[in-house]
């Protein structure tokens, strides 16, 4: 790839992540922050995990991104009775025009594009995992069969903080699915007047499509494929590692005892090489959106917190205390500094 | 793929350009420092005794030795490897992590290449060569290492330097009047001003020591002449007593060696009339040998002209003043006419209570031949003359003040005759040169005949 050709790719890039985040702002108040991981994630490849109370606007958002983007989008709403063929699909006998019955597969809302898959904890681990399996793998295997799903596919699951009552709690390894997780607060008071402002007026606001719908899907996974290009330096590379090595507690390392203290206090399990997948990934979308063919270090901070958020998992104590993931979080970043060359 | 090559020419020309400055950095702090030990070390010499030379020369060699230590370790830490240099450029020329990323990006597939492990070239690598090269000259040398030279240390060291050639410039002004070197046969305790800083006297009197005060004026005379402590006579001390020693023998030249020469003859006749004391003594009493011991050291005592206060040369601590003051006056006139200058006791020896008369006791009259002057007994070559005459050897106290004869003391050997106990012949004697006619003439054994006639 030629510099010209290549500083050409990065502008498309910064424009179409542009743009995309302009329509959604069109119809999403406030919220800057989030939409920007969220479509970090997006073209990073990974999924996101949203928690926020109801009616902070997660499902507007995630419909908001399809329609900028052109692509396909279904939400499903988990709930304890819902089952794994509710979510991948089934099979159906199905009478052909000749009077021969067959099974015919009937897709379920996973295959789509994007998929909203709202209070994701309501749902029983097994319906759970149909899911994962479908983030981890990009498939679905229906009585044996496997079903690719049309890429891109990117989940956005959302988790609400209260009610928990008849809940069932991702367990950490499906956290770990997770590429980054992000709070929905509840909106600021300047925000939340333009948004009933906005939302009762005569005129509403509509997203524009930012790519062709023909050639939306390439085009997203085009981008994507200019992410994984962006170039990191061994010592980048390094400062991840140490970062992710710095969540882990130092019960769970054996004779290795470098770890953050707020970590040894407060830490009771860490991510692994996801987290440093996470974190690189998310580091070079963030390059390229300064227009930057490679990573610094600024970049993996800059994500840190979204990529590690939902990787470390507080003790008891630290929980008493009020100690809150971020806090844990900046003090692994602190530490990771100081062991910079 | 736009080449390298001027990348890490650039790279390599603001590496030597940096390491150059911090090298020029070490060096003249490290100058500066040795420049200012030196000159305060060379005033020191030149005005400080030999003790607090020693302390201040050796805090100073340990503070410029921590010193270039701490230098040298800044400088190690400073010095920049190929290694630290796109980091560093990156960090100062606000790359923002372009040069490092590319230097580092090309070695890892150079290695991945050597070990068989190549792929193809990153795709985004162009663009970031291209980006470097478009970025050089934010970071030119001269642009980044902006001074060739460090103002400050280089200030600093010449600062330095100056003062140590001001410190030599003075160093003539600080020499110390030329001492004059008398002899005494009887103790002085006349170092009059304990506050005398001057390690250099204006007055030098080889004496016989007292018990009590030998060993500090030994220790201070020894200071004046230059020589090591007879108490200290540790390798340390010896090397700061020759460092300061030659320090003043090249800024004070040659007058410096001549008095450092005069003090050492000073020296050596101390000696020999210690020596000569020592063979003197030894027919005496053993116990008294014994108690006398400390006493027949000798020793030189320095005395400036200048005694602020301080107590008169030849005046016994603790006697009376005022027959002292008398008896120094009554000599003064002598001493004068003899030429001796102000200081009668040293010519002419006190009368006091207790005190031994001239000629009296075993030891010679240091007047016997005339006032003592500073002919070189030594320069001019010496002569040993035998003295074959009886030298009454016997405890003999000192004469009365009154000038009566002293009273006869206790015989230590009763089963000796009368006259034949306590006498000891001295075989030879060293004399000046200048004397020979004189003490020839005065212990030329001429014929008895002759003499009956």
């Amino acid at each position: 790839m030629t510099p010209s050709v290549a500083s050409a790719a990065i502008a498309e890039f910064q424009a179409t992540f542009t743009a995309v985040r302009r329509e959604i702002a069109k119809v999403v108040i406030g919220h800057d922050r989030v939409i920007e991981t969220i479509l970090t994630a997006f073209f990073a490849g990974g999924h996101v995990l949203i928690e926020g109370v109801p009616g902070t606007g997660k499902t507007l958002i995630v419909r908001s991104l399809a329609e900028a983007l052109n692509l396909s989008f279904n939400r499903i709403q988990f709930t304890v009775d819902l089952m794994p063929a509710d979510i991948t699909g089934t099979r159906v006998i199905n009478e052909g025009a000749d009077g021969r019955r067959e099974f015919v597969f009937v897709a379920g809302p996973v295959f789509a594009h994007l998929l909203l898959a709202d209070e994701v904890n309501r749902a029983t681990p097994k319906t759970q995992s149909a899911l994962l399996e479908a983030m981890a793998e990009q498939q679905v295997t229906v009585a044996g069969t496997s079903y690719p799903l049309a890429p891109p596919f990117f989940v956005l699951a959302t988790l609400n903080p209260i009610e928990m009552e008849g809940t069932y709690q991702l367990p950490e390894a499906q956290l770990d699915r997770f590429l980054f997780k992000v709070l929905l607060d509840y909106p600021s008071q300047a925000e939340l007047e333009r948004i009933v402002g906005t939302t009762t007026s005569a005129e509403t606001a509509t997203v524009s499509a930012v790519l062709e719908r023909e050639h939306a899907p390439a085009r997203v996974e085009e981008l994507k494929r200019l992410v994984r290009h962006v170039l990191v330096a061994p010592d980048v590379e390094r400062y991840v590692a140490t970062l992710v090595r710095l969540t882990v507690p130092p019960a769970m390392r054996g004779g290795d005892r470098t770890s953050a203290g707020a970590v040894a206090r407060a830490g009771r399990t860490a991510g692994a090489s996801a987290a440093g997948q996470a974190l690189l990934l998310g580091a070079k979308v963030m390059a390229l959106l300064d227009g930057r063919p490679h990573v610094t270090h600024a970049d993996v901070d800059r994500i840190a917190l979204a990529a590690l958020r939902h990787r470390i998992v507080l003790n008891f104590a630290a929980e008493a205390a009020g100690i809150d993931t971020a806090h844990v979080i900046e003090g692994v970043l602190a530490a990771a500094r100081r062991l910079r060359p | 793929m736009p080449a390298v090559d001027p990348i890490e020419r650039q790279m390599r020309l603001v590496r030597r350009r940096r390491n150059l400055l911090e090298l020029q950095r070490g060096v003249y702090f490290l100058i500066a420092t040795a420049a200012t030990s030196a000159a305060a070390l060379v005033l020191l010499a030149l005005v400080a005794s030999e003790r607090l030379f020693a302390a201040a020369s050796w805090s100073l060699g340990g503070a410029v030795a921590a010193t270039a230590v701490l230098l040298g370790r800044e400088l190690r830490q400073r010095w920049m490897s190929s290694d630290t240099v796109p980091g560093w450029v990156d960090a100062h020329a606000r790359l923002r992590g372009r040069l490092a990323t590319l230097v580092a990006v090309r070695a890892r597939d150079a290695g991945a290449r050597r070990g068989g492990e190549g792929g193809g070239e990153p795709a985004f690598l162009p663009l970031l060569v291209a980006e470097n090269v478009a970025r050089l000259p934010t970071w030119r040398p001269d642009a980044l290492v902006r001074r060739r030279v460090p103002r400050v240390a280089l200030a600093a060291a010449l600062a330095a330097t100056a003062a140590l050639a001001l410190a030599v410039l003075i160093a003539p002004r600080l020499r110390p009047p030329f001492p004059e070197i008398v002899y005494s046969d009887e103790p002085v305790d006349g170092v009059e001003s304990d506050e005398q800083t001057d390690t250099t006297p204006s007055r030098i009197v080889v004496a016989p020591a007292r018990r009590d005060a030998s060993r500090h004026r030994g220790r201070e005379a020894g200071a004046a002449t230059g020589g090591g402590d007879d108490t200290d006579d540790s390798r340390l001390a010896q090397l700061s007593s020759a460092l300061q020693d030659r320090i003043r023998r090249d800024l004070w030249g040659r007058e410096w060696e001549r008095m450092r020469d005069e003090m050492a003859r000073a020296e050596r006749a101390m000696n020999a009339r210690s020596a000569a004391s020592g063979r003197e003594r030894g027919g005496s009493d053993a116990s008294e040998e014994r108690g006398e011991e400390d006493g027949d050291r000798w020793e030189t005592a320095g005395l400036s002209s200048t005694r602020p206060g301080g107590r008169r040369l030849g005046r016994k601590p603790g006697g009376d003043p005022t027959a002292n003051g008398h008896a120094a006056e009554a000599t003064d006139t002598d001493a004068a006419a003899r030429g001796m200058g102000d200081d009668e006791s040293l010519t002419a020896p006190r009368a006091g209570t207790g005190e031994p008369a001239p000629g009296a006791g075993n030891e010679t009259d240091p007047n016997l031949f005339g006032p003592a002057t500073n002919v070189d007994p030594h320069g001019g070559g010496t002569f040993e003359l035998a003295i074959n005459a009886p030298v009454r050897a016997g405890r003999g106290g000192p004469r009365r003040p009154s000038g009566e004869a002293p009273a006869a003391d206790h015989d230590a050997q009763p089963q000796l005759g009368r006259g034949t106990h306590g006498e000891q012949t001295i075989r030879r004697m060293p004399v000046p040169a200048a004397y020979e006619p004189i003490v020839r003439e005065v212990f030329a054994h001429r014929d008895s005949a002759a003499d009956m006639r």
